[in-house]
């Protein structure tokens, strides 16, 4: 069969990082102070650019999301766009919450942000990342698999801010698999 | 003569309950399918309607008691929301009878396709959200649904082994979380 899976917290981690593009197709469910919901997300990431498109049931409710450095688009359809340096504030004002897009992207990955280090690192015997913090960020990953080359996770949760999100991945597409 | 109201109201009067598979599946702009899910629907009007999703994932849609109940397996999340403000339950509410259809929705004659008669509703209220619903019927049978969203991208959702006019076990419109799930519940 192929290559070892790469794992994260494997060597092969930091080549995990900087995959240049990957689709994720999945669900996610919202826990905020005041409100909580379920809906499906499709992330298609390209280099510099993130594309996430969220959906309510019966894909009702749609809500488009463009990121780009620190540029960002929210396109609520029916010609309601909004388009903001502030990519956290903007999201707060049009999802109810706000998280760090740019650190989102590695987390669900299953490695931690560049920049600052993760702290209270936990790994699984096989060296998949279990659990770790970062900024104010807790991440717990519950579930991993394997999907072509590539170990990712399925399953995790993200707390912070008084907001929970738990992340399930239905399909992983990684768009240029190493050489 | 029959008009696009009288089609609809023979087959809604027709359908006091009703259990149906269907298969979802949604379109992107070109109109190819990119994803399919699919599961079993139960309507007792008025008011009462289950999704269950059974594939890919499992999700549950209920509606009783003025509330939606949105149940996600995997996510181990219920959230439930009064019937106002619960995203994407008005299409099974049109079929329900919460609604009166006349004052909320135009009704037009969309044509036959696909061996269905379609009639469009197009809300009267802009924020509902979605654009128009149409509902395809086999003679007075609940066949198929179209719904667009506020991007213009379509999800239809096909029904089969319809059956109409049986008892349908109360417990499935009454929905009790499970032990373990995070559970949000609209006051």
């Amino acid at each position: 069969c192929g290559p070892a899976p790469v794992r994260p917290g494997m060597p092969g981690s930091v080549r995990l990082a900087g995959l240049e593009r990957w689709r994720l197709e999945g669900r996610v469910a919202v826990q905020t102070a005041d409100d909580a919901w379920q809906a499906s997300l499709s992330w298609d990431h390209d280099g510099r650019q993130d594309r996430l498109w969220i959906s309510g049931p019966l894909n009702q409710g749609t809500v488009s999301i463009v990121l780009q450095d620190d540029l960002i688009l929210v396109n609520e359809g029916n010609g309601n766009e909004s388009i903001s340096r502030d990519p956290e504030g903007l999201l707060k004002e049009k999802l109810g919450f706000s998280i760090p897009l740019p650190s989102l992207r590695y987390w669900v990955l299953g490695v931690a942000a560049p920049g600052d280090a993760g702290e209270e690192m936990e790994f699984y015997p096989d060296g998949r990342l279990k659990h770790f913090k970062q900024a104010e960020w807790s991440l717990d990953y519950e579930r991993y698999r394997d999907w072509d080359q590539f170990t990712l996770p399925q399953k995790v949760s993200i707390q912070g801010r008084s907001l929970k999100l738990k992340l399930f991945a239905d399909e992983w597409t990684v768009g240029n698999p190493p050489s | 003569e029959t008009t696009p109201q009288s089609r609809l109201k023979s087959f809604l009067d027709s359908a006091r309950t009703l259990q149906a598979d269907f298969t979802q599946v949604r379109l992107d702009e070109s109109g190819r399918p990119r994803q399919e899910s699919g599961g079993s629907f139960y309507l007792q009007r008025p008011g009462k309607f289950r999704w269950d999703y059974t594939k890919p994932y499992r999700q549950q849609i209920v509606s009783s008691g003025g509330k939606v109940w949105f149940y996600d397996v995997d996510l181990e999340q219920v959230t439930a929301k009064r019937l106002g403000q619960a995203v994407g339950s008005t299409p099974a509410l049109l079929l329900s009878g919460e609604m009166a259809l006349e004052d909320n929705f135009t009704i037009e004659d969309q044509g036959t396709e696909e061996g269905m008669y379609w009639i469009k509703l197009v809300p009267k209220s802009e924020e509902g959200g979605f654009r128009y619903v149409l509902i395809g019927l086999e003679g007075d049978k609940l066949a198929g649904m179209e719904l667009s969203d506020n991007f213009g991208q379509l999800t239809r959702i096909y029904f089969a082994n319809l059956r109409t006019g049986i008892t349908l076990d109360p417990k499935l419109f009454q929905f009790s979380p499970p032990a373990g799930v995070d559970v949000f519940e609209d006051k």
